[in-house]
């Protein structure tokens, strides 16, 4: 579990890393990270010409004064940054072992503690075909044991539906952010209306792509059923060894999809198989695919 | 179809467990998986990767089918019958004539005997244990091997201890006594495993069933077919020999003559034959030896019977006569002297009884003794009976009505209108051949004894017209021939096949015979006679109780046995009959080609499953 894999050494290699935060972020508490907005902070930055409306509160006196000419002080922002985690709980997640939603467990008490270390607000949330749950919104690393508490608390069950989890989950939270998906990225409906209402709600994505070597190269021979975990539904298949061939074709052909897709919109794709080190993931991985930094 | 193991008919019942796995719904495998997206977007992009999956199930069963069914047969081993006959029996007609020792094909190990016999064991393999089948072998005659029985084992066994000769087909004898036996009753099939190349136009088959099956292929071949060798007339220690080739082949031939006197190359010639020709070649010389002249052919065919005659011309040595007459017969003197192969001698009946003299040949004109020697004896004009016949008064110009033409003395000799004024009435008293009769007895008859062989003359030739005529010498120079031929035997036509009676004037119960190929063999005596089967080519060597030697030899000496042609059809007289060339028409070694198919089914199947050859 993850609570058993995030030991305290790690945590703290962890506090030296930051979610990227590229595109513009509003938040409301006053935050850990600079913003690019020009406003009401405390770090003097540069002067601007006045022009109607400006707050005069922020008019520099002694420029007038010598210049005889209006300018106002401008000042850098510090802005908090929204984190939304965003679980596949479908049941496809619970394939393999270790099951695709431990790994997404784990990377996203990862990425929530990252969140909060930095000060940033952290919600995660669970969906399938809806959205199934939604954690308090975090903010300081005192609320680590609250994400674990929350990611212990849900479990697999339903199918996978992107718009309608995604359309849920924004309307739900305005505030945008960043929206890290963690999903095996298999519904049958499509993911892509779901990725354009975050888009569309400006929301920066990144999609976590959860997989397990066995479901990229599956172990099958033979005359078998297959039953699709979400659905139960049947499949009579004759497995060859090119079966598996063209399969494993459409498998990195739904990878790149998958990829292209999220990169058309400015998101981020990131492949994470199940068999590859925390520490590797985290520390390089993702640091290497500009998730971290 | 049979199977020799009847067990195989069991097995054939596991048959039905593949049946009912193709047909029972076999239970699959449930694999669960995280979703069937992919899956389902590829068996929609690519259809017949799973829609052809029933031809892999399909083709899958038809191999696990065909791998029991030839495993079955491997392990039943199957006979086929060539013909399934209708009949309630089955007559088995096989060609055992030299032609027969011919390959199949061109450089085949195999003979068309070989496959003959094949055939035949087929086809007895392959009938109803209960159906009745002979055995006819069609050689110089044919020969009953077995009439008809259902003892299988019987017949398989005379089957394969048959042999092939290297003797002439009489397929019209063999087809008609084969033909006969059918019609007698028991409406059976005749099977005739030959090439057919013989005249068969006289047989008739009148609603009998035949079935021909051509056992190899024509062959194209040189070979002596004829050959024959004398002593010169004035010289005996010289020879003539004659030797006729003749090629079968479509192309010119050139062969290698070589004339072999007691086991010596003599003289080698070189003979081209024109296409479909033949060729004769004389050679002639001086005797060395014991005159055994050997014709030997190299050539490129693959018939061997043929490349190699033989003639054994016998002793030079002239035979001594004694003619004991107390009357000079100027004409008997004449004849006597005329015949090269005599040293005559003449006695009066005094000069006989005192010395008691033992000739070649004693002739008695006019007289006889009270008590007849041992040896061969012409006598003429007895005035007395014996103990080998008797007297029974005169009869007045006898009319010859009959007399023997195919009798060895009486060769080349007409008595025609021959005159006889009288002649004595004679009966003979043990077994005799009457050469020329009157009605009142014999005029002339032969017998033989196991002392003897002898010619009476029942009149005094002097008397009569036959002195005038050649058939006069002629019959006594036969008469000689006849009764010294015990020692070498003429065999200018004497043919491989024959059956060689041997005479010996003393008693024997059995002889030695020495085969050509060197195996030696006791003969009985039937009837005072010994018959030697002449089966093969080359030189018989027959021992007597008394260790005399004699000598014959059998050579093939036939133009149609050299030509090597299969007929496709036998024209009879009242229909014609196509052969069949089914090699083997059983399957006799097919359990080994099952099993080599069984296995190679094996590997296919099991190369397609793990090649996944339907995806």
């Amino acid at each position: 579990m993850p609570q058993t894999r995030l030991d305290s050494k790690f945590l703290r290699k962890l506090e030296h890393l930051m979610l990227m935060a590229k595109g513009v972020y509003s938040g409301e508490l006053m935050g850990g990270r600079r913003s690019k907005r020009r406003g009401a902070g405390i770090e003097f930055t540069d002067h601007k010409a006045y022009s109607p409306g400006d707050d005069l509160r922020y008019l520099d006196w002694n420029v007038l004064g010598r210049l005889d000419e209006l300018f106002l002080k401008t000042f850098e922002m510090e802005e908090d940054l929204y984190v939304y985690l965003l679980i596949d709980a479908s049941q496809s997640m619970d394939y393999g072992t270790p099951s695709k939603t431990e790994i997404a467990k784990v990377v996203a008490a990862c990425l929530a503690y990252i969140g909060l270390a930095k000060q940033d607000v952290v919600k995660l949330s669970f969906f399938s075909d809806s959205l199934v749950a939604g954690s308090d919104h975090f903010k300081g690393r005192e609320h680590i044991f609250e994400v674990f508490d929350f990611l212990n608390e849900h479990d697999t069950r339903g199918r996978t539906d992107f718009q309608d989890a995604l359309s849920s989950f924004v309307r739900y939270n305005r505030r945008h952010g960043i929206a890290i998906i963690i999903s095996d990225f298999l519904d049958p409906g499509g993911i892509e209306e779901g990725i354009k209402t975050l888009i569309h709600n400006r929301f920066a994505i990144f999609g976590l792509h959860v997989v397990d070597p066995t479901e990229e190269d599956p172990e099958l021979v033979g005359d078998l059923n297959l039953v699709d975990s979400e659905t139960d539904e049947v499949l009579p298949l004759s497995v060859r060894r090119s079966t598996i061939e063209t399969y494993r074709d459409f498998f990195q052909k739904h990878c790149g999809y998958v990829r292209r897709f999220l990169n058309s919109y400015d998101g981020h794709y990131i492949k994470v198989p199940t068999t590859t080190g925390l520490e590797d993931l985290i520390l390089k991985v993702f640091r290497r695919e500009g998730l971290l930094t | 179809m049979t199977f020799v193991h009847p067990a195989a008919y069991v097995l054939l019942a596991l048959l039905i467990v593949p049946i009912l796995l193709y047909l029972l719904p076999m239970p699959r495998r449930r694999v669960r998986f995280p979703s069937l997206l992919l899956w389902e977007r590829m068996l929609r992009d690519r259809p017949s990767s799973q829609s052809w999956r029933w031809l892999r199930t399909l083709l899958s069963f038809l191999l696990q089918m065909a791998i029991l069914v030839l495993l079955v047969l491997a392990v039943g081993k199957p006979v086929f019958s060539p013909a399934e006959g209708k009949g309630d029996a089955a007559v088995i007609v096989l060609d055992v004539s030299a032609s027969m020792k011919a390959p199949v094909s061109p450089g085949s190990g195999e003979t068309r005997f070989e496959r003959a016999r094949e055939l035949a064991r087929n086809l007895l393999n392959g009938m109803p244990s209960a159906k009745p089948a002979a055995l006819i072998t069609a050689g110089s005659s044919p020969v009953v091997l077995s009439g008809l029985t259902d003892q299988r084992s019987l017949l398989l066994s005379k089957l394969n201890a048959l042999v092939c000769t290297d003797g002439r087909t009489n397929l019209k004898s063999a087809l008609e006594l084969a033909l006969e036996l059918s019609r007698g009753g028991t409406n059976a099939d005749v099977y005739l495993l030959s090439d057919g190349h013989a005249d068969v136009s006289g047989v008739s088959l009148a609603g009998a069933r035949l079935h021909y099956f051509r056992t190899g292929q024509t062959l194209p071949n040189v070979g002596i077919v004829d050959f024959r060798a004398r002593r010169g007339f004035d010289f005996p220690e010289e020879y003539q020999a004659l030797a006729r080739l003749e090629s079968t082949f479509d192309s010119e031939q050139t062969v290698e003559l070589s004339l072999v006197m007691d086991d010596n190359v003599v003289e080698t010639r070189t003979v081209k034959l024109a296409p479909r020709s033949s060729v004769s070649e004389s050679f002639r010389g001086k005797i060395q030896g014991v005159g055994s002249l050997e014709a030997r052919l190299k050539g490129d065919d693959a018939f061997a019977a043929d490349d190699v005659a033989h003639v054994l011309l016998g002793k030079s040595e002239k035979l001594q006569t004694l003619l004991v007459s107390d009357k000079p017969d100027r004409f008997l003197e004449s004849a006597l002297t005329a015949n090269r192969a005599v040293t005559p001698f003449v006695a009066t009946l005094q000069q006989y009884l005192d010395k008691r003299p033992e000739p070649d040949i004693l002739i008695f004109n006019g007289v006889l003794p009270p008590e007849l020697p041992d040896g061969n004896l012409l006598i003429i004009d007895p005035p007395t009976g014996s103990s080998l016949f008797q007297l029974a008064g005169e009869v007045t110009s006898p009319e010859m009505s009959d007399w023997g033409r195919t009798h060895p003395i009486l060769a080349g000799a007409t008595l025609k209108d021959v005159y006889i004024p009288t002649a004595r009435a004679l009966k003979p008293l043990v077994a005799a051949e009457v050469l020329a009769r009157c009605e009142g007895g014999p005029l002339m008859f032969a017998a033989q004894t196991p002392e003897r062989r002898l010619l009476v003359v029942a009149f005094d030739p002097g008397t009569s017209s036959i002195t005038f005529r050649v058939a006069f010498p002629v019959i006594i120079a036969n008469a000689f021939r006849w009764m010294t031929d015990e020692g070498t035997i003429s065999n200018e036509d004497l043919r491989a096949g024959d059956e060689v009676l041997i005479r010996l004037t003393q008693e024997s119960p059995a002889v030695e015979v020495k085969y050509p190929d060197g195996r030696t063999g006791s003969v009985e005596s039937r009837s005072g006679v010994f018959p030697v089967s002449a089966s093969e080519v080359g030189v018989y060597e027959v021992v007597s109780r008394l260790g005399r030697k004699m000598t014959f030899a059998a050579n093939l000496a036939d133009a149609s046995e050299s030509d090597l042609t299969v007929a496709d059809e036998l024209k009879l007289a009242d229909t014609v009959v196509r052969g069949r060339d089914r090699k083997g028409a059983g399957l006799g070694e097919f359990w080994f080609i099952a099993a080599v198919l069984a296995l190679g089914l094996l590997a296919l199947d099991w190369y397609l499953y793990h090649h996944r050859f339907v995806v």
